[in-house]
């Protein structure tokens, strides 16, 4: 039933991992949003188009530099 | 009404009928009894002679208060003596005690009056003390049977009480009108009444207003529901704030409706949020006068209505309060009714576990509830009633101590405050968005589900094990095992078979390895499947891959090929280690397998390890779990979470160097990540079990005693065939055991207990997608005859790093003993599903409670904290099933079966293809009679569970079906047999009178089953309480008799029944009874 209202949105992190919530809510802290918002599953479907690394962004910069950790 | 006689005889009310049938069954109790405390202060000195008097003057204005009760004819009498007994009171002075003292010394007195139970056919049904608390202070204590008495009968018995004592005083009449009935009056206007058109239709009403209620409320309890309920309760009291109290009076006139409609709607929506049930019914007193005449009339005119109100679809406060108002508006119109026959009319499976219709109550006390007396009892679950005085709303919670701790009443009353509160603040909340906890208690529980400070983990830097969860250390599972190599170099590391490999042999063989991996291709972060048998060759492939700076995929050559290809494809894997025998199984193609025992295939390589590239958020592993539906999905864990649990397991158990670990779990399983890791990071050795081998006990007790084993990991399910094993009593090396991966049952533990007293048995829970487990706890019981008595044994507390909350839909957090959905936050969460990005943002949210950014891991488990911090685990939250209109959590019926001493292993699954059509099968592995298996178990759970939740039918079963981890495989469990006698195990007994012919056919039909013989037992048949309420329908319709339900539990097979329905028909004509009975006993005599 909730499913099929529009009542969520897409959030990230600083590790730019993505995850959903309610778009009355506000964010916990170190989340913001996203700016896709839809039903819930609206928005895990724009997710699995747009979280193609999901290597958090830290570890990715480190691999890229090349160093350890 | 005539009065020159000595009795008069009339017929009961139904609610008299109703008091009097609870007497018979509960005679111990008191439960019905109405006792206060009357004051008279205004009167003092009271005179006890003139009180006497007074009261003898109350007595013959009211003829309830001179009526016994007698079963006369079958039906419930009530005798009234025309004359009024002389009154004598009980006389007790307190005034010998120290001042201080009277006040209790009164309280215990009022409550041993109020529980003793009277004998209804016995007069007077009231008892009368007073108790002399002072030179000018007399009390009045006073109990009177409900069966006479009602909350309003209160109120006139003080009155006219108080008017007869001045009156009196004064020399005058009483100025008191004429009683214009009397009770019994009543009584039998109102027989009339519900006769006919009037009381079909209420009836039809009230059918359609109840169709389909829950069979229990269920509120989350202390205890589970005894088999028959004891009536034995305890009450809390408490009180709203000032402020409070008039902002819900506030409330009530903004909303346009009564005090009475706004704290039902609040005391609703608690139930609802912790029962997690929507559709709540709640009952309340009427008063049931509406008759002006009856009034000024003292008797049991009070009824009670079933208030049911839909809470669905979450409604504002302010709409449930509308909704509420209307459930209310509604019932009043069809108040009449007694509830009594509306139970009759329900509910005549009548269960004795469970108050019917509704299990708790609400309750508006006009005056003040200050004089009432507690009796020990609960009539009810929960009944809350609520009174409004001195400016503050007043709450007394009266519970079943059946179900209840007072601490649980304490949370409750303070919910509903939290939650009236928030509505007072803004009554346009969705009732879900209503917190149940203040603040305060808010950050308490989340402080429970806290493991400790990481900080603390610091000082294991000098045990061995790194640094644990430290958030900025640079420690991975690869430098600690590096450096526990360095350490001891010398000591065995691995000892499989005839092969034994040191620390440095491991080390130089893992680095050849990872070399050559590198070689070709893999990179830091790849991930690198191997598929390889338990042996020496397995743990330096897993080493191998992590010094190369991949995460080891591991595939369990014992899953079938088709999901070895999809996980192979899935994990995007591009390198695969394994064995010449298992090359086989995985389908050729792009993947190039590298063959552990053929090294030489690799090429010259390096000595030494490669320098290492991982860091401790890198993947270290990436484990398969599959969930009840839908294709398997790779958890990747990292580095930092799996050293996190290594230095936890560490702290806790110190395993030292020349200790030895079995290693028994699949590399699908991730108990097996510690199973190799643990040893390796601690200078321990690890002993493989051989190929199969984690599913024989045998092997693994001679490989504990020859290898000295300390510790050994189990699932419950093995555990419980290992501790059948003959001679483990002599594995005097073991430690401890470690359980997790399901529930541990607590039969198992007490026979653990038994076996290897000694040995240290722990219960750890965790997913894989939090670094193998999160919590763990340490069986302790005094004896294993207590720890069997356990309803369930907790998972634990967190380990430090991690956090574990039980969250609301909202996920906010819920109070303590209210059961949730359990969530994971801190270091030991998973990065997530690889490849699978929808997937990991539904599962992996926003931690609304940890630091900035971090993600939580919604487990879809059900789960609990207890006041003590400690979590039980309650189940799958999908595993829950309807059946019958009960909520039913299969695994407590298993519990349950499991308790008998002739069940080595119960499962109970919920089936459409059970006999009788869809409902629950217990499959048992059954040490008794295979023939008696029904029967016995029908016997023993009958003392235990609901009807309702007993089995339909019991399937023996030798083993049971486990997957490749060792867990239950509810998918390989065979359909309960069909509609022929196969499954009985009872040869076929022909009917031997045309009774009896007529009663197979009719059990046949029901059942769905040819050919009944009238030894078949109707439960054993498929039989169930419904069905057992349609046969005692038609015998009704057919043989015009009335078995009663209870009997069909008593007497179960066909035969049984023809006897039953004899009797019945022929009434109490012994001779003739007794001659059939003897040509029934010899059937040749015919």
């Amino acid at each position: 039933m909730t499913d099929s209202l529009p009542d969520t949105k897409v959030v990230l992190n600083d590790e730019e991992q993505y995850s959903v919530w309610p778009a009355d809510r506000e964010n916990p802290a170190g989340w913001r949003d996203e700016g896709f918002t839809g039903t819930k599953d609206e928005c895990l479907a724009h997710i699995e188009q747009v979280w193609t690394d999901m290597r958090p962004r830290s570890l990715r910069e480190a691999m890229q530099a090349g160093g350890a950790g | 009404m005539t009065t020159g006689q000595v009795e008069d005889v009339f017929p009961s009310s139904s609610g008299q009928e109703r008091m009097w049938f609870l007497a018979r069954f509960e005679p111990e109790l008191a439960v019905y009894n109405i006792g206060m405390v009357i004051p008279m202060t205004a009167r003092q000195p009271v005179d006890p002679r003139r009180l006497e008097a007074a009261i003898a003057q109350v007595v013959r204005r009211h003829e309830v208060l001179r009526t016994v009760f007698e079963f006369r004819d079958g039906q419930v009498m009530q005798i009234v003596d025309g004359k009024v007994p002389p009154v004598r009171l009980t006389e007790t002075d307190l005034t010998h005690l120290p001042p201080d003292e009277r006040e209790a010394e009164l309280a215990r007195l009022a409550k041993s009056d109020g529980v003793a139970p009277f004998v209804l056919d016995q007069a007077p049904l009231w008892r009368l003390r007073h108790v002399r608390m002072g030179e000018n202070d007399l009390r009045l204590v006073c109990v009177f049977d409900h069966t006479v008495f009602d909350g309003v009968s209160s109120h006139i018995f003080v009155n006219e009480l108080e008017e007869c004592y001045d009156a009196i005083g004064e020399g005058r009449e009483p100025k008191l009108g004429e009683v214009p009935i009397q009770f019994a009056d009543f009584a039998v206007w109102q027989r009339g009444r519900l006769t006919g058109e009037f009381v079909e239709q209420e009836l039809a009403h009230w059918r359609e207003q109840l169709a389909g209620i829950p069979a229990d409320l269920a509120l989350p309890a202390d205890r589970p529901r005894p088999r028959s309920r004891s009536f034995r309760g305890e009450m809390h009291l408490a009180a709203f704030s000032p402020e409070t109290s008039a902002g819900v009076q506030r409330l009530a006139k903004d909303l346009n409706t009564t005090l009475f409609t706004v704290m039902l709607t609040a005391f609703t929506t608690v139930l609802a949020r912790w029962s997690g049930q929507y559709d709540v019914v709640v009952g309340t007193p009427i008063a049931g006068r509406l008759l002006p005449e009856t009034e000024p009339v003292i008797g049991m005119f009070v009824n009670a209505v079933a208030l049911r109100s839909d809470l669905s679809g979450d409604p504002t406060f302010a709409e449930a309060t509308g909704r509420v108002r209307n459930t209310v508006a509604e019932a009043l119109d069809h108040q009449e009714l007694p509830f009594e026959r509306l139970v009759e009319a329900l509910q005549p499976t009548r269960d004795l576990s469970v108050p019917p219709i509704y299990q708790v109550m609400f309750n508006l006390a006009v005056d003040t509830n200050e004089g009432q007396i507690a009796n020990g009892t609960a009539k009810v679950d929960v009944q809350l009633d609520i009174n409004m005085r001195d400016g503050r709303l007043h709450l007394r919670l009266e519970y079943s101590t059946d179900l209840f701790d007072r601490p649980t009443m304490e949370r409750f009353a303070s919910c509903l405050e939290t939650v009236v509160e928030a509505a007072i603040a803004d009554p346009n909340t969705p009732i879900s968005e209503l917190p149940l906890l203040s603040p305060a208690e808010s950050e308490r529980v989340l402080a429970l589900g806290t493991g400790e400070d990481l900080e603390d983990l610091r000082d294991l830097r000098g045990t061995g094990v790194g640094t644990g969860g430290v958030p900025d250390s640079q420690v991975t599972l690869t430098s600690l095992i590096e450096a526990q190599v360095a350490r001891t170099p010398d000591a065995p590391a691995v000892v499989a078979g005839d092969v034994t490999l040191t620390y440095a042999e491991l080390d130089e063989r893992a680095g050849a390895l990872a070399h050559w991996l590198r070689r070709i291709g893999v990179r830091r972060g790849s991930p690198v499947a191997v598929c390889a048998e338990r042996s020496a060759e397995l743990v330096v492939a897993l080493l191998g891959v992590l010094k190369a700076g991949g995460a080891y995929v591991p595939l369990d050559p014992e899953y079938p090929p088709s999901r070895l290809a999809f996980m192979l494809s899935d994990s995007g894997a591009r390198v695969m280690l394994t064995q010449r025998h298992l090359r086989d199984l995985l389908p050729e193609g792009a993947i190039k397998p590298v063959l552990l025992d053929a090294p030489e295939s690799w090429g010259p390589q390096p000595a030494g390890s490669p320098p290492p590239v991982t860091g401790p958020d890198d993947a270290a592993y990436m484990i398969y779990t599959s969930g009840s539906t839908g294709r398997p999905k790779g958890v990747v864990n990292t580095h930092r979470g799996i050293v996190n649990r290594l230095a936890w397991m560490q702290r806790r158990f110190g395993l030292t160097s020349g200790e030895t670990v079995l290693q028994k779990t699949p590399t699908s399983f991730d108990v097996s990540v510690w199973e190799f890791f643990w040893p390796l990071v601690t200078g321990a050795s690890l002993v493989p079990v051989r190929p199969g081998g984690h599913r024989d006990p045998t092997h693994q007790r001679d490989l504990i005693k020859a290898h000295s084993v300390s510790t050994v990991h189990f699932v419950p399910s093995m555990l419980a065939l290992f501790l059948e094993e003959t001679g483990i009593e002599s594995c005097g090396s073991l430690k401890r055991v470690i359980c997790s991966g399901e529930e541990l049952p607590p039969r198992v533990a007490a026979r653990f207990m038994e076996r290897l007293p000694g040995v240290e048995l722990h219960n750890l829970y965790g997913p894989t997608e939090a670094a193998v487990d999160v919590t763990a706890w340490q069986v302790t019981g005094e004896n294993p005859d207590a720890v069997r008595e356990l309803h369930t044994l907790p998972i634990g507390t967190p380990m430090p790093g991690n956090r574990l909350h039980v969250l609301d839909d909202a996920l906010r957090p819920l109070p303590v003993g209210v059961p949730g959905h359990l969530h994971i936050g801190g270091i030991q969460v998973a990065r997530g599903y690889a490849g699978r990005p929808a997937l990991t943002a539904e599962r992996f949210v926003p931690d609304p409670y940890g630091p900035a950014g971090s993600r939580l891991y919604a487990t879809g488990d059900l789960a609990r904290v207890r006041a003590d911090g400690n979590l039980e685990f309650l189940g799958r939250l999908d595993d829950q099933v309807k059946v019958h209109g009960w909520r039913v959590e299969l695994g407590e019926i298993e519990s349950v079966i499991a308790e008998h001493p002739k069940v080595r292993r119960a499962i109970v699954a919920l089936r459409d293809d059970a006999p009788g059509g869809r409902g629950l099968v217990g499959y048992v592995d059954w040490s008794g009679d295979p023939a008696a298996l029904t029967a016995e178990m029908r016997r023993a759970l009958a003392k235990k569970l609901p009807a309702a939740l007993i089995p339909q039918a019991f399937v023996g079963i030798d083993h049971v079906p486990l997957g490749p981890s060792g867990k239950l495989n509810r998918g390989a469990l065979p359909a309960p047999t069909g509609s022929g006698r196969a499954d009985l195990g009872t040869p076929y007994a022909e009917p031997r009178t045309p009774l009896e012919t007529e009663l197979c056919a009719l059990w046949g039909e029901l059942l769905g089953r040819e050919r009944i013989g009238v030894d078949d037992d109707f439960f054993q048949l498929g039989g169930h309480s419904l069905l057992a309420v349609l046969l005692v329908t038609r015998y009704r319709e057919t043989y015009g008799v009335e078995m009663p339900l209870r009997r069909c539990f008593e007497a179960t097979t066909v035969a049984e029944h023809a006897l039953v329905v004899l009797e019945s028909q022929f009434d109490e004509d012994d001779g003739e009874m007794e001659a059939l009975l003897a040509s029934l006993e010899d059937p040749a005599n015919e």
